[in-house]
């Protein structure tokens, strides 16, 4: 497994090549989120990469609308492409564009979406050859990460340590709030919230959007040898957005003894841990149960379930009767039918059908449709219970 | 060509509501693989009623499968689709590419791509395109300038949003429930972070100021002037938000928009004094401040929704009828003051005027006499949670809406 890292400046470059680096990731202003060079710098910064032998990466994630693509095209030197040996996208749009009209690799970003074994395993099928890397969503556990490094053909990259974006939209939210005399290209800001567990959440806005990350950065580097293990091609460091190279460094010389070095020590992590500019997680590393909360979103307790449900309770009058929408076994709803209740509380209550009438309050002996019914009533039993006929074993 | 009237179905109720106040499509979820994991949804005697429903009004049935899958996620797909296959439904709305490969390989359904996958332009419509969709779901910061551009470069329907909320995100590009709340946004669990409040802290010249906003709340979308433009662009169907939204929008909205089109199939333009109408009906319904987001123009500050969410409309909904008297029962019950059976929803009394809101036309407005309950004891003020009779009103209807303008309550 490889570092890689972000390319801001030739100083940077300098100390990557003094470390041994392979790669930089080169983020152009016009297509790259948080981008901070020029075209020209940009081709500039990769052509010195190339005369290092390291191998420079376009970046382009940015995701443009029919009108912004245009713009884009309409600016990129017909050449630009040339200057880099690969380029990773996010966009399908962007994609479909460079499988067109370049030659170049392709690195997929799969962090936001598309981030299943299915989905991951149709990328390589659309892309084909031309797909040299799978960049791994923030949400899969580790162990997950090691079944699909097993099971794809491409190689695989990771943020081992770096911001967590949160959110992103083209609007400009920030700036509405500032000065109205006062423009910038980038602001950074913090936000905290009542309603939120977490404080200090940072929101910045700059040329293409407004993003807020987490409070806390995405940090793997205490796993060491687990990462290695996992079959990775690549763990990504980014620290663009505190220009902290000095740190990279410290990880890269960290990695270098952990892969020569079997159980090679980790005390560095905690140095650099230490260094970090905000707190760190490990994110979902070991487990992500971010679906496990959805049984509480609703009642189960009333909810239908198919087999021998009668319908649900609409009204209850005390001491008079039971108002039941009947929607489903109705030829089986008859006077003497013994039907079980099963109020939102959970609570379970027994009736059998003493008393039936139809809306215009007639009594009936059965239900002849879909109706509502009236029926004796029982205590303990709310509005939204849910009926079913009594010999059905519901839990 | 007059674009499809696409109405959310949070539930089989508000999809018989939908259906019947017009929508001519309707999109709804099972009790896996969407967006929305708080609302009812559609267990599989549901599905089939519903299907069955619509599809004797000509309506058709999206089948919502738009949730970021992870892998133990598909363990019951294939089942699914055998199902939604059998019930006939007319698509799946889909954003994951894993998805769609295993729809493809299950099914013949037909498939549609959710705003979920933020298809922005007419590059992304022709990759999906060749992976074998049939219908983009646009991504809402698409104009309709550039959706027209979009339809007529991949040649595949497209269909747009035209009124509800908005995601300030990216669709599909928001975690923060996951971080802060432990909820897959993407799986149905998304707690609406960027509705609340925040205190921003900006460092001014090294001197820190503070300001609290509702920053990153969005107005919500109302393109209703603008359907003219939408049916230029060649947009195939309009899609109204709101799957977690009352029965009183579901009907309110679609009916107002059915209107409209119909309008415009008739006469070929909008320019109808009815435009009003149709505006004031919109307003009528629980919404935040409503904006035309990106349709015309990239979406400004003007679009930000910086206030506390407020619940309040003009209207509320005051019950739904449950069962209305057939034309024969009300010739034969002649020596009987006929009668409807609603399902209250919010108080009202005696002497409030309340509006029947009709599958069509316009509204009838009318003060109540009394109001009973099964017993024929008189009510002086009824229960949301109640089964009450109140008087007959004129062309009523099983599932029609009867509202009260919220004002009633400050003038008593």
């Amino acid at each position: 497994m490889k570092l890689t890292t972000y390319l801001n400046s030739e100083i940077e470059l300098e100390t990557l090549n003094s470390l041994g680096g392979e790669e930089a990731i080169i983020s152009p202003l016009l297509i790259s989120r948080f981008g901070t060079l020029e075209l020209d710098d940009s081709m500039d910064l990769a052509k010195k990469c190339r005369v290092k032998g390291i191998m420079p990466i376009c970046e382009w994630d940015i995701l443009p609308t029919d009108k912004e693509f245009k713009t884009i095209t309409g600016q990129l030197p017909t050449n630009f492409f040339d200057h880099f040996d690969e380029i990773r996208v996010q966009d399908t749009g962007v994609l479909n564009f460079l499988l067109r009209e370049t030659k170049h690799p392709i690195q997929w970003i799969a962090e936001t979406a598309h981030h299943n074994l299915h989905a991951l395993k149709a990328m390589e099928k659309y892309i084909g050859k031309r797909l040299s890397r799978l960049i791994l969503s923030l949400e899969l556990p580790l162990d997950k990460i090691g079944t699909f490094t097993k099971e794809l053909q491409t190689p695989t990259e990771i943020l081992g340590l770096g911001r967590i974006l949160l959110f992103y939209t083209p609007r400009k939210l920030v700036s509405p709030l500032m000065d109205q005399n006062k423009k910038v290209d980038r602001i950074e800001i913090t936000a905290n919230s009542e309603e939120s567990p977490h404080r200090g959440f940072p929101v910045m806005q700059n040329a293409h959007g407004t993003f807020m990350f987490n409070p806390k950065d995405h940090c793997l580097l205490e796993y060491g040898d687990k990462l290695l293990n996992l079959g990775l091609s690549h763990l990504r460091i980014d620290l663009r957005h505190d220009f902290d190279f000095l740190l990279f460094s410290a990880i890269h010389q960290g990695f270098s003894v952990l892969q020569e070095e079997e159980n090679g020590d980790l005390n560095w992590v905690r140095e650099v841990k230490e260094n970090c500019p905000r707190p760190l997680i490990r994110g979902f590393a070991s487990v992500n149960k971010t679906d496990h909360q959805f049984i509480k979103l609703k009642n189960h307790r009333i909810a239908r379930t198919d087999k021998n449900y009668v319908g649900q309770v609409l009204d209850v009058k005390k001491g008079s009767y039971i108002a039941i929408k009947v929607k489903d076994n109705m030829d089986k709803v008859k006077l003497g039918t013994s039907l079980q209740l099963r109020t939102p509380e959970g609570k379970l209550k027994d009736v059998k059908l003493t008393k039936l009438k139809s809306s215009n309050g007639e009594n009936t002996q059965n239900v002849s449709g879909e109706e509502i019914v009236f029926i004796n009533h029982v205590g303990g039993v709310s509005v939204r219970t849910a009926v079913y006929l009594s010999h059905s074993k519901q839990n | 060509m007059v674009p499809e009237l696409l109405s959310p179905a949070g539930s089989l109720e508000k999809l018989k509501v939908a259906v019947l106040y017009g929508a001519d499509a309707v999109y709804l979820g099972g009790q896996q693989f969407s967006l929305r994991s708080a609302a009812d949804n559609f267990t599989e005697k549901e599905l089939r009623e519903g299907v069955e429903f619509a599809h004797q009004r000509q309506c058709a049935v999206y089948v919502v499968l738009n949730a970021f899958f992870h892998d133990q996620d598909y363990e019951n797909l294939p089942e699914f689709l055998t199902l939604l296959e059998q019930l006939k439904v007319d698509a799946v709305i889909v954003s994951d590419i894993g998805t769609i490969e295993t729809i493809k390989e299950h099914s013949s359904l037909e498939i549609h791509l959710s705003t979920q996958a933020s298809c922005l332009n007419s590059e992304s419509a022709q990759f999906w395109k060749n992976i074998g969709v049939n219908r983009i779901v646009l991504g809402r910061e698409v104009s309709l300038a550039e959706a027209k551009e979009i339809k007529e470069n991949s040649g595949l329907e497209i269909e747009m949003f035209i009124h509800g909320s908005m995601c300030m995100a990216y669709s599909g590009n928001c975690v923060i429930s996951n971080y802060t709340q432990g909820r897959d946004s993407n799986r149905g669990g998304c707690a609406h972070s960027c509705r609340f409040e925040y205190e921003l802290e900006f460092s001014d010249n090294d001197e820190l100021r503070k300001k609290k906003a509702y920053f990153m709340s969005s107005k919500d979308l109302n393109g209703l002037k603008l359907l003219e433009e939408y049916i230029q662009a060649g947009v195939d169907s309009v899609k109204v938000e709101g799957r977690m939204k009352s029965h009183h929008y579901a009907g309110t909205v679609s009916k107002a928009y059915k209107e409209a089109l119909n309008f415009y199939r008739e006469k070929g333009h909008f320019l109808s004094d009815q435009l009003e109408e149709w505006e004031n009906e919109l307003s009528k319904v629980s919404h935040r401040e409503y904006s035309e987001a990106n349709l015309m123009f990239p979406a400004g500050e003007e679009t930000i929704y910086d206030e506390r969410e407020n619940e309040e409309s003009e209207y509320t909904i005051a019950c739904v009828i449950m069962e209305a008297p057939s034309e024969p029962q009300l010739e034969t019950g002649a020596n009987q003051e006929p009668f409807l059976l609603v399902d209250v929803r919010s108080h009202f009394s005696p002497g409030d005027c309340l509006e029947l809101v009709p599958f069509q036309g316009p509204v009838v407005s009318k003060e109540i006499s009394w109001i009973k309950d099964f017993d024929n004891e008189l009510v002086e003020k009824t229960r949301p949670g109640t089964l009450v009779k109140i008087p007959f009103f004129e062309g009523a209807q099983n599932y029609n809406l009867i509202r009260k303008k919220e004002v009633q309550k400050e003038q008593r």
